[in-house]
């Protein structure tokens, strides 16, 4: 069936070109320390553990991209933000002592070499260990947070919100400082070795704030960034989960290679717009739900599979993907069946019709 | 001439505090706080919410709405005031999850159309979830979760919500879940986003 390597099948994908199948990135990421029995302390501060499960799950599903990811809170935490690290699920912010208390806060920040901080440099050595181990046939994607997300893992998004009107200024001084260690984060992935890096700006978004204050208090930032990627030579990725996103303005300072999202852009009226506005020059990635990947049941996920390939597959430069991280307590089984769908719609048996027939 | 009324809206939705303070006391001087809330805040909180759904407001804009309500219900001490509304919210974040910038918005979307609110803030247990609704005799209870770890949690502190009052109204909220989960989790409600919240609270009573 798979006649492609996965580093093939994404690059001819990235190129426009005919593939044997749709590639599948299933983002299985917090989720995959099941395969290895690490809880989530472990999987976000212990590369070698992370590596190992993520190459494993990789493995299992049969997907082809690893995104190097551990969780939201690396960035944050090297800038001097307390985390809490729960057994049972993901890592976040103790809010109760946020680095940024008070507006004036925005201008303690301090830059550092991304390689010294303890989460960063832990999550560069396991870009090196992905790359060195399995980068020769499967992409491994580095990621950052976007400096608004990065700010508001310090200040709390709704704090941070009410700043970006009241206290613009301030607010400025703080994404600053973020973005020059962000940029230097980014190309220190770069020198591990990543096929590319993908830039999470969820503001960018209804579930964010809107375009114009994502222009001045993100897209500025994150041109800066995507600047980094570009001249490295590297997959400038993006991603999105809110509802919404703003693809115009996304487009405007980014120009992405690959948009990973989970809703209808703003300024489209449906995802065949979306393809036909985005879908030429860039490759799309989404947009199985994950809720579905939670609760529902692997048919019931081919299905969805199968109808997200048929409405953003058509004409190539598209790879299934979910909407967000694949549920971090999820059933990988439901990962698997995402690159089964992309089997069944290349091999043409793609009659779903069963589904639910029981 | 612009009226009194339309003035005091006016620099709630656009968050113009300060105008909002030199107004306040000349409202009081002629009117009541019941028509403080019929003629500016529901209006006002309906605008909001309203552009929120039209795209032409993000969500800092809202905040600042609801942070402008917040000052007009103080300096005219209408949080004491017997709410118009005779009906009681208990709002929190389920234990294991600490975004709470959701909850805070319908708090405080809650508490200017008029509803008596306790609110329990973040990482709520089931137990004080239960105890609280059952003591403060609520109507509704909003849980809200943005994560999947914590989706078992919510279903469970409907469960124990539902045993100890089963004519209690749930309502659920927060990205990861939609009105499908809900429903499977034996939710009454779903909360979408804040422009439906009041559409969608009036449901559980229809």
């Amino acid at each position: 069936m798979n006649q492609l390597t996965s580093m093939e099948r994404v690059l001819l994908t990235l190129k426009g070109e005919e593939t044997d199948r749709v590639p599948v990135c299933s983002l299985a990421v917090g989720v995959s320390r099941g395969v290895t029995g690490v809880g989530f302390p472990q999987f976000s501060r212990d590369s070698q553990a992370a590596a190992e499960s993520m190459i494993l799950a990789n493995q299992i599903v049969g997907d082809d991209v690893i995104l190097c990811f551990t969780d939201l809170s690396v960035e944050a935490a090297d800038f001097g933000q307390e985390m809490v690290y729960p057994e049972h699920s993901t890592a976040h912010p103790n809010y109760e002592r946020a680095l940024i208390k008070e507006p004036q806060d925005y201008l303690t920040l301090q830059s550092f070499s991304p390689a010294s901080g303890e989460r960063m440099g832990a999550y560069l050595d396991l870009c090196s260990i992905l790359v060195n181990r399995v980068g020769h046939h499967t992409p491994v994607l580095g990621f950052v947070y976007g400096p608004l997300g990065v700010l508001g893992m310090m200040r709390g998004m709704e704090g941070l919100y009410r700043d970006i009107v009241d206290h613009p200024e301030e607010v400025k001084v703080a994404l600053e400082v973020i973005t020059t260690v962000l940029e230097a984060f980014v190309l220190e992935q770069f020198h591990r070795g990543v096929a590319g890096v993908c830039i999470d700006t969820l503001p960018a978004s209804r579930s964010g704030v809107s375009p114009s204050q994502w222009e001045a208090f993100e897209g500025v930032y994150v041109k800066r960034i995507s600047d980094v990627i570009n001249r490295c030579g590297i997959l400038n990725a993006h991603h999105g989960c809110g509802f919404s996103p703003y693809f115009k303005e996304v487009k405007k300072w980014i120009d992405p290679s690959v948009y990973s999202f989970a809703d209808v852009p703003e300024d489209c009226r449906n995802f065949e717009e979306a393809k036909r506005r985005y879908g030429k020059e860039a490759t799309l990635m989404g947009c199985v739900s994950t809720e579905l990947l939670y609760s529902g049941s692997p048919a019931e996920v081919i299905r969805q599979c199968v109808e997200q390939i048929d409405l953003l597959g058509r004409n190539g430069r598209f790879i299934l993907a979910p909407t967000c991280e694949f549920p971090p307590n999820g059933n990988l089984l439901n990962a698997r069946a995402m690159v089964i769908a992309a089997e069944m719609a290349a091999s043409g048996t793609m009659d779903t019709s069963w589904v639910g027939a029981a | 001439m612009t009226s009194l009324f339309e003035q005091v809206k006016g620099s709630i939705v656009t968050a113009d505090s300060e105008t909002l303070e030199t107004l306040i006391p000349l409202f009081r001087a002629k009117h009541s706080i019941d028509e403080m809330f019929q003629g500016v805040v529901y209006p006002a909180l309906d605008t909001l919410c309203h552009r929120l759904q039209e795209r032409t407001l993000a969500i800092p804009d809202l905040l600042m709405g609801l942070k402008a309500v917040h000052l007009l219900l103080e300096k005219t001490k209408a949080h004491g005031f017997s709410p118009m509304r005779d009906r009681c919210i208990v709002l929190g974040v389920i234990e294991g999850d600490t975004h709470d910038m959701g909850k805070n918005i319908i708090r405080d979307l809650y508490t200017g159309y008029g509803y008596r609110v306790v609110d329990l803030g973040k990482n709520v247990s089931i137990e004080t979830f239960t105890e609280r609704a059952v003591a403060e005799n609520a109507d509704v209870v909003g849980i809200s979760t943005m994560m999947s770890t914590t989706l078992t949690r919510v279903k469970e502190a409907v469960a124990s919500l539902k045993r100890a009052r089963p004519t209690i109204k749930v309502m659920t909220g927060g990205a990861f879940l939609n009105a499908k989960i809900s429903a499977d989790i034996h939710a009454d409600g779903y909360a979408e986003s804040a422009a439906t919240l009041m559409a969608n609270t009036e449901l559980l009573f229809s």
